[in-house]
């Protein structure tokens, strides 16, 4: 299995304004993130066998955060793109979490938007993916997650991402997916993983993501919805993603985007949230 | 199914085993529903709150059955933690759904008294409160004429005029059309009172102001609802 990163010393080194400004806050160690990732591939540690599964989901989370810190030249971009296409079935058109591992549309998505980072769509046989995602869509307008059947709200939010990405959103049954994910609603303005399963933070920002993306914001009450987002918000100043639970740093992205999309994130108290997240560093 | 019950209790959080499970039970039928029903049991007993165990146990109700005693069992777990938001939710499932209990209309009744009673215990659970809204759906004009429930409001505020769910959920009965009794006009009274700043007209706009003092974290969603206080 080929390496996904190689660590450019001379890139890791040189910081850029806006990371000696962070720096000078005394905040968000930026360079100990970067390195954190780019040295992540140790493939004899326990962590890295169990979560072998999952790898290209973890190239995404780690590649993404590079981009963010304006680090993605830190790996090499040909390598991560073959090893990405290493992961491809082309008879079905998935990608599978790892080299010889089943396709299934999480996995997908990742390969699709570690692709879109360094700019290399140009490889992808974006039809064929497509056909791959529209397979899995079911009569209710769900979607199952690989070919043997589970369904869950993320896989709405996972396919209807993936299509955009490859401008092929109108080969699923859009209507009917969006139907689906309505059929998730709960009146406390949130949505579970299925009709009638509890609001989660996660499950809502799948359904709302994927409603934004089908242009279809106008089933959510925003403002109700909005409400039960900004009530995650504990007194530590972390979120939570479920009523009376503890906060966790993971929320920050779920509710955080939820909340940017239906352009309610000014109902939170953002200084103590930033706050919360640096203490989990 | 024996062979994959005991991977899902030592992986409760595992996507994959959870989805076998139920392809399993499919394929066994109503046959296998008492013994999904006592496996979830089995897990959430050690995680109350365990999503995929809530979706599986949704999932055999709606596909296997087992209705008959799922009220009971919210009852149950509501007793050993009145927190549980999950079954909060599960109970939302059975009094809208089971085919065995009439339906939300035949239920309202009972399950305010019932929601009032957890209230009063533990008003600082946000729980209740939102099942309370959920038991009037989108009608509005019954939720305002219960007396009971704006009564329960009173009651809370009269001991912890700072409970912000309480305070909220005034709130939305004064936006709603809740004509304010001379008590509860008096009890605002009394809140702003203690903070001589305040000292409005109109009732909803002084809880707004109130709240915005009580909850600052969200003091812009306060100070946003406030607005929407136009008459």
């Amino acid at each position: 299995e080929k390496s996904t990163a190689v660590v450019d010393g001379a890139s890791l080194t040189k910081r850029s304004e806006e990371e000696e400004a962070m720096g000078e806050q005394g905040e968000l160690a930026a360079e100990k993130h970067v390195r954190y990732i780019v040295t992540a591939e140790k493939k004899d540690s326990f962590e890295s066998l169990v979560m072998e599964h999952l790898r290209a989901s973890g190239a995404y989370w780690g590649l993404t955060t590079l981009d963010l810190l304006h680090k993605l030249h830190a790996v090499d971009a040909a390598e991560v793109v073959d090893w990405i296409m290493s992961c491809y079935h082309p008879e079905s058109g998935g990608f599978g979490g790892n080299v010889g591992h089943d396709p299934h549309v999480l996995y997908t998505l990742s390969a699709v938007q570690v692709l879109c980072l360094f700019d290399r769509l140009d490889v992808l046989d974006a039809d064929k993916i497509a056909d791959y995602i529209t397979g899995l869509q079911n009569e209710d307008g769900s979607f199952s997650g690989d070919i043997w059947g589970e369904v869950d709200t993320r896989f709405s939010y996972i396919s209807i991402c993936t299509l955009s990405l490859l401008h092929r959103l109108h080969k699923i049954n859009v209507e009917k997916a969006v139907e689906y994910i309505v059929s998730c609603k709960n009146l406390d303005g949130g949505f579970g993983a299925m009709p009638g399963g509890e609001s989660h933070a996660g499950q809502i920002f799948c359904c709302v993501g994927a409603l934004a993306i089908t242009g279809s914001l106008h089933h959510i009450d925003r403002d109700l919805l909005g409400w039960w987002l900004c009530e995650r918000q504990c007194r530590d100043g972390g979120l939570n993603g479920r009523p009376e639970k503890l906060a966790d740093v993971c929320y920050s992205w779920w509710v955080l985007s939820s909340l940017i999309i239906i352009d309610r994130v000014h109902w939170i108290d953002k200084e103590k949230l930033a706050k919360f997240i640096l203490n989990c560093q | 199914m024996h062979f994959v019950d005991q991977i899902a209790e030592s992986n409760p959080k595992n996507y994959q085993v959870w989805h076998h499970k139920r392809w399993l039970a499919e394929k066994i039928g109503p046959d296998a529903a008492n013994s999904e029903h006592d496996f979830t049991r089995k897990i959430l007993a050690m995680d109350a709150k365990n999503y995929h165990a809530w979706s599986h146990r949704q999932w055999v109700l709606q596909a296997l059955g087992g209705w008959e005693s799922e009220l009971q069992y919210c009852n149950q777990l509501l007793e050993e933690d009145v927190f549980n938001n999950s079954a909060w939710n599960q109970r939302y499932l059975v009094v809208t759904r089971s085919p065995i209990l009439g339906g939300l209309a035949a239920m309202r009744d009972s399950e305010v008294d019932y929601t009032v009673e957890a209230i009063m215990v533990n008003p600082q659970n946000e729980s209740p409160w939102r099942y309370l809204r959920g038991l009037y759906k989108d009608d509005n004009n019954l939720l305002v004429a219960d007396n009971r429930i704006s009564d329960a409001c009173l009651k809370v505020l009269n001991k912890d005029w700072t409970c912000v769910f309480a305070l909220s959920f005034l709130l939305d009965l004064l936006r709603m059309g809740l004509q304010p009794s001379d008590e509860l006009k008096g009890t605002i009274e009394a809140m702003e009172n203690s903070d001589p700043e305040t000292g409005h007209a109109d009732i909803a706009v002084a809880v707004c102001s109130i709240l915005q003092k009580c909850d600052p974290l969200r003091i812009n969603y306060w100070s946003w609802y406030q607005t929407t206080l136009s008459s």
